[in-house]
């Protein structure tokens, strides 16, 4: 099934190279969806996630002949969408700070309890990731959502990997934190 | 970081994390984007290479031909220097007695200006200059199907706008009925909002109330269009509470503008 799998796109690529439009539209229409929602998450703005989706699969397929692992497409896209966000985000003067220039939110103790959470809508979570801080978003959308690690976050962000780490565990006591007035207030 | 819960539920729930849907024709954009690139890299490409022939044919031409355009944009530029010093001088003498408003500037030089044309003609073009590039940008960036920001930037520099002309109008009627994203349309309505009273603007406003499929932008209209009792715009904001696929909260604000309207 996998091999099946890598076969096809791999068929799809070697088509895009030979600039045929339907191997664009179907690397499109197999990965687009995804890669729009992981720009989404960490820019929290349609417009402009629509423009930077559109500019990082122009910029893929332009350089599509020099994609060396052609079974592995959507990852290669998906990077290089999420740089350009990540570039957007700066030049909007966003800084991704270390610890020592961040307020002292969300060190209280809050209970992180998983069955609290597996009770939850996913509406809720959803809502509480977008609420987050621009920065703190980020690091926790390349982490939940595209599995990278704190060393990979923290040479893409410029930051060290300890304050990704500490930022990361803050964010998620701040969503733990949204869900639980969500759920005793009701807002 | 460790493997933790919150990551498991985002595993176990990723779909319904990744359930919105896209928004319409970047598919379309990206080709017509890839297209574009194509044919400017192709352009770049067949304007380089004559200039790379003519050059290996002999340097000497080269240097000749520079020679001479060098020589004769010197004397040219000299030439304009002359021309242009008198109407200079008036412009720099009369700004210092000035107020601040820029189209005053023309009345009060007017006798001075009189004597030649072409300095009347320039001081016109510098006074409009700023109004045009406006309006320009505006309508370039309306125009630009490929981004969403851009349209809705050129939306928010409408928005500035205390007077719209004809082109305007038409613009962003055209905007607000055709774009094919909802924000954009929903943005487009606001501006044109403030200038409801026009009677273009009204039709087509009206014609939205038709039209328009999204029903946040229904909300908006029907807001914006509900407190007129013109018995054309009750007619359609009948029809759009008999429409089965109207969504009930714009269905509310339906009879709520018709009971309104009636009292």
């Amino acid at each position: 099934m996998h091999l099946s799998i890598s076969i096809n796109e791999q068929e799809l690529v070697q088509q895009c190279v030979a600039g045929e439009e339907k191997g664009y539209a179907m690397l499109y229409n197999k990965y687009a969806k995804r890669i729009y929602h992981a720009v989404f998450r960490v820019m929290g703005n349609s417009a402009e996630s629509e423009d930077i989706v559109q500019e990082a699969f122009c910029t893929a397929f332009e350089q599509i002949d020099r994609l060396k692992n052609q079974s592995n497409f959507e990852g290669w896209v998906k990077r290089i969408a999420i740089n350009q966000a990540i570039s957007a985000l700066r030049k909007k003067k966003m800084v991704f700070a270390d610890d020592s220039q961040l307020e002292a939110v969300a060190d209280e103790d809050v209970d992180l309890d998983e069955e609290f959470l597996f009770q939850c809508q996913v509406d809720d979570v959803k809502r509480a990731i977008q609420e987050l801080p621009d920065g703190y978003r980020t690091i926790v959308s390349l982490h939940l959502f595209e599995d990278m690690g704190q060393e990979e976050i923290g040479r893409m962000l410029g930051i060290n990997h300890t304050t990704v780490r500490s930022q990361y565990h803050r964010a998620k006591k701040k969503i733990f934190t949204a869900l639980k007035d969500k759920a005793y207030y009701g807002t | 970081m460790e493997r933790d819960f919150f990551k498991r539920y985002v595993e176990e729930h990723r779909d319904a994390f990744e359930n919105e849907a896209l928004p319409p024709n970047m598919l379309g954009n990206i080709l017509n984007k890839l297209e574009e690139r194509k044919s400017v890299e192709a352009n770049l490409k067949l304007e380089a290479a004559p200039k790379s022939r003519k050059l290996t044919y002999t340097w000497l031409a080269v240097a000749c031909s520079l020679f001479i355009v060098a020589g004769a944009y010197l004397f040219l530029s000299q030439e304009k220097n002359e021309l242009t010093a008198t109407p200079t001088q008036i412009v720099s003498t009369n700004n210092n007695n000035v107020e601040p408003a820029p189209f005053s500037i023309l009345e009060e030089v007017e006798p001075a200006v009189k004597s030649t044309n072409a300095v009347k003609k320039q001081r016109i073009l510098v006074a409009h200059q700023p109004k045009v590039d406006a309006h320009k940008e505006i309508y370039t960036g309306l125009s630009d199907s490929s981004s969403v920001a851009n349209r809705m930037d050129a939306i928010i520099k409408a928005s500035a706008l205390v007077v719209l002309n004809e082109k305007m109008k038409t613009e962003l009627c055209k905007t607000f009925s055709d774009d094919n994203n909802d924000n954009v349309r929903l943005a487009a309505l606001e501006v044109l909002s403030k200038f409801s009273n026009d009677k273009y603007i009204h039709e087509q406003l009206m014609a939205g109330l038709s039209k328009q499929k999204d029903p946040i932008v229904q909300l908006e209209l029907v807001k914006i269009m509900g407190s007129n009792s013109n018995p054309e715009t009750t007619d359609k904001l009948i029809a759009m509470a008999n429409n089965p696929f109207t969504v009930d909260a714009v269905k509310e604000q339906v009879h709520y503008a018709l009971l309104t309207n009636n009292n």
